[in-house]
């Protein structure tokens, strides 16, 4: 088997984005108000670029929109362009305070961007309309493709992130998917890994096994993937260190006739929980990141599938079938102090554990009478289910982002199964275009550190 | 007469040569005729299959509608289950409050009535006047109910809010020792002490649940747990006499399975 490196192609590695400022000490009210969403809700205005020529004006137009998109992906209420275009062009150190407030904008970003060959340098400035005041001021600069306007994606996803942190949110823009794709087969049997930037952007293909890779998660940390492959005939856990373009085998050292799959890394990065056969029936194991010192957690008659951690790294979720249906269960991560989960649906699968403080919730795809599946999601802290989707066809396989505010999932509503994303409760549903063929099983991942 | 006869057919034959025009006008105008038939039936058709793809669009909508309206239907009903077995819970949580107010009214000493207008917590409905204190009285039911309060502070362990898991934990004991989950919230709180690796205090949280819940259905996970926690503090004997325990008097638990391990025998 091969595995590809995408980092070590054109894109991402050419980003090298230093802070060349760091921000400027700045009033901490206006900071504190920020107020996303809501009627109350803080109105950002992403200053138009000031650059006049050629190739400067196109890639500070990337800048831009990719910025925007950022920001309102998060909840950020933006000025509108209409109202944007009656004013005279800002000066990005120095605007004119009454012009954006006339537009009813409560912060103001404006940036410039330079550019000779392969360097780009991007300068955002951030300030307080109401209080006529700077806020933060940051430069980011680095290798680019002027070519190939992906390239400058990254100095606005990090712009962005830095711009969330005024109001308390982990950006997650430089967060990545990977997911499983029958793109390059046309017999559609075979499937590969695939990785995204969080927006669908940058696509680039992880595994060329040619034969079936499905079911992956990041490793913490963003630089392995661990996911289940059928290259042997059965299936068995393959953990992928994508920077290093090393691939291990059958992590847990399964041997002929068993089979493993399904794996998920602990959130400290040392164990996987995974369900494998070797005492005739599906249970649920833990072993070292290595695949030593596996142990059995469950070890009854019923199949026990689908793992996932909590936050904690304390308890595990999962699929059992032991009460007649398949439903979600947790466990201490001993296998102690079992207890069921879900109640309303009759097939409750594929559970994610929301990894954020903020929220204690557990995302499914479940099963209402004999329909398709949907993404719900059951409060941890009342019991209460909601259920997130709701349509033709199914949605299945959700992943919360590493910030615990939005969820990716696939779903087939148009014929085929794409990628797809929500915020948490259900609201501002989009599809992510990721490209040719069937896209499933998406697990959103952390920024590579 | 032959030359009669051959003038008769020569005659028949310039006749008939000469009624060709005249036939071949006649086919032309049936041909045309019949051009304009097959050209009013072909717009006919045409009118079908624009007709019949109409239908089938408007088929196709209606099933669209109704693949909609059964979703919405599903979640209707899905919603409704949901409110189903929120009541369920309510009406389960009123019971246990019920029950509740019932042992302390048989409890509680005969004190005289106090006037209404004496009370010193405000009233259902009534809104809290500055500085009104708003935790119940003795005698009065708690504003939260049993399994909220659980969920709570259950909900705090799992985003690792160690401490005020405890003292949800602790709240519920305090109120609601003998209900069902009073054991699992004992257990909760050696848990939270474990995972902030308090563990001579965890041995103190497990030994409460194995004194004061002695019939739990948590009692071999408590010991186990209470096994690791002493070999975390060094107390190898005492944690290999817990594991013991474990697989002797409860050979078939999950927490003897791990024991087992712990001992190195096999499972």
């Amino acid at each position: 088997m091969r595995i590809s490196s995408p980092f070590l192609s054109a894109g991402l590695c050419l980003l090298v984005a230093t802070l060349g400022r760091s921000a400027v000490p700045t009033p901490a009210q206006d900071v504190e108000n920020i107020v996303i969403g809501g009627a109350g809700a803080t109105r950002v205005a992403i200053a138009p670029c000031s650059a006049t020529t050629e190739p400067l004006r196109t890639s500070c137009g990337v800048v831009r929109e990719v910025l925007k998109a950022d920001l309102e992906f998060e909840g950020f209420q933006l000025t509108p362009e209409s109202l944007m275009r009656s004013l005279p062009p800002a000066n990005p150190k120095a605007p004119n305070f009454l012009d954006w407030k006339s537009v009813g904008a409560h912060i103001l970003v404006t940036f410039e961007v330079t550019q000779g060959g392969t360097d780009f340098a991007a300068e955002t400035r951030t300030f307080s309309v109401d209080g006529s005041s700077p806020i933060m001021s940051k430069r980011y600069a680095g290798k680019v493709d002027p070519a190939s306007p992906n390239s400058f994606r990254a100095f606005a996803h990090q712009a962005a992130d830095d711009i969330l942190s005024l109001a308390s949110i982990q950006g997650v823009t430089r967060t990545r998917l990977v997911f499983v794709s029958d793109r390059d087969h046309p017999d559609k049997r075979r499937k590969e890994l695939y990785i995204a930037d969080y927006d669908g952007f940058n696509v680039r293909q992880v595994t060329v096994n040619r034969q079936l890779s499905i079911l992956p998660g990041w490793a913490p940390g963003g630089r392995g993937i661990v996911y289940t492959s059928y290259r042997n005939g059965d299936p068995q856990i393959y953990l992928s260190w994508i920077f290093e373009g090393r691939s291990v085998p059958n992590v847990t050292g399964e041997r002929s006739g068993t089979q493993a799959f399904a794996a998920v890394v602990s959130p400290d990065g040392k164990k996987i929980a995974y369900s494998a056969n070797r005492t005739g029936n599906f249970d649920i194991w833990v072993a070292n990141i290595d695949g030593t010192g596996a142990h059995n957690l469950t070890g009854t008659p019923a199949q026990d599938t689908a793992p996932c951690w909590s936050p904690s790294g304390l308890e595990i979720a999962f699929t059992s079938g032991r009460s007649g249906s398949a439903q979600l269960w947790v466990m201490d991560q001993e296998g102690l102090n079992l207890r069921r989960l879900s109640s309303v649906g009759n097939y409750n699968d594929a559970c994610a554990w929301n990894p954020s403080r903020e929220f204690a919730e557990i995302a499914y795809s479940s099963r209402l009478e004999d329909g398709g599946f949907e993404i719900a999601v059951v409060d941890l802290s009342t019991g209460q289910v909601r259920q997130l989707t709701t349509g033709k066809g199914s949605c299945e396989y959700p992943s919360w982002a590493p910030n615990g505010r939005h969820l990716v999932f696939s779903c087939n509503r148009g014929g085929t199964w794409q990628l797809a994303q929500s915020d948490r409760i259900g609201a501002k549903l989009r599809s992510i275009a990721v490209g040719p063929g069937n896209s499933v099983q998406a697990d959103w991942g952390q920024a590579a550190k | 007469m032959t030359d009669h006869r051959h003038t008769s057919r020569i005659l028949a034959l310039t006749l008939s040569f000469l009624a060709l025009p005249t036939l071949a006008r006649a086919d032309k105008k049936e041909f045309l005729a019949l051009t304009q038939q097959i050209a009013t039936l072909q717009g006919q058709v045409a009118e079908a299959e624009q007709a019949r793809i109409e239908s089938q669009k408007e088929l196709r909508r209606m099933m669209d509608i109704l693949v909609d309206q059964s979703a919405l239907l599903k979640k209707l009903q899905q919603d409704l289950r949901i409110q189903d077995e929120r009541a369920m819970v309510a009406i389960k949580d009123q019971q246990e409050r019920l029950a509740e107010i019932s042992d302390r009214l048989r409890t509680a000493p005969t004190v005289p009535a106090t006037p209404p207008s004496q009370g010193l917590t405000p009233g259902p409905g009534t809104p809290p006047g500055p500085g009104a204190v708003l935790s119940p009285s003795p005698g009065q039911p708690p504003a939260i109910a049993p399994r909220d309060l659980y969920q709570q502070a259950y909900s705090d362990f799992a985003r690792k809010n160690y401490e005020l898991s405890i003292q949800g934990f602790q709240e519920y004991l305090r109120l609601y020792r003998d209900t069902d989950l009073a054991d699992n919230a004992q257990y909760w709180v050696g848990e939270c002490l474990q995972a902030q690796a308090k563990y001579e205090d965890a041995v103190t949280a497990f030994n409460s649940l194995l004194r004061d819940f002695v019939s739990s259905d948590k009692i071999p996970d408590a010991r186990y747990k209470k096994g690791v926690a002493l070999e975390a503090l060094g107390r190898k004997a005492q944690a290999i006499l817990e594991y013991r325990f474990v697989v002797e008097r409860f050979p078939g638990s999950p927490a003897a399975r791990l024991a087992r391990e712990k001992l190195g025998q096999p499972n």
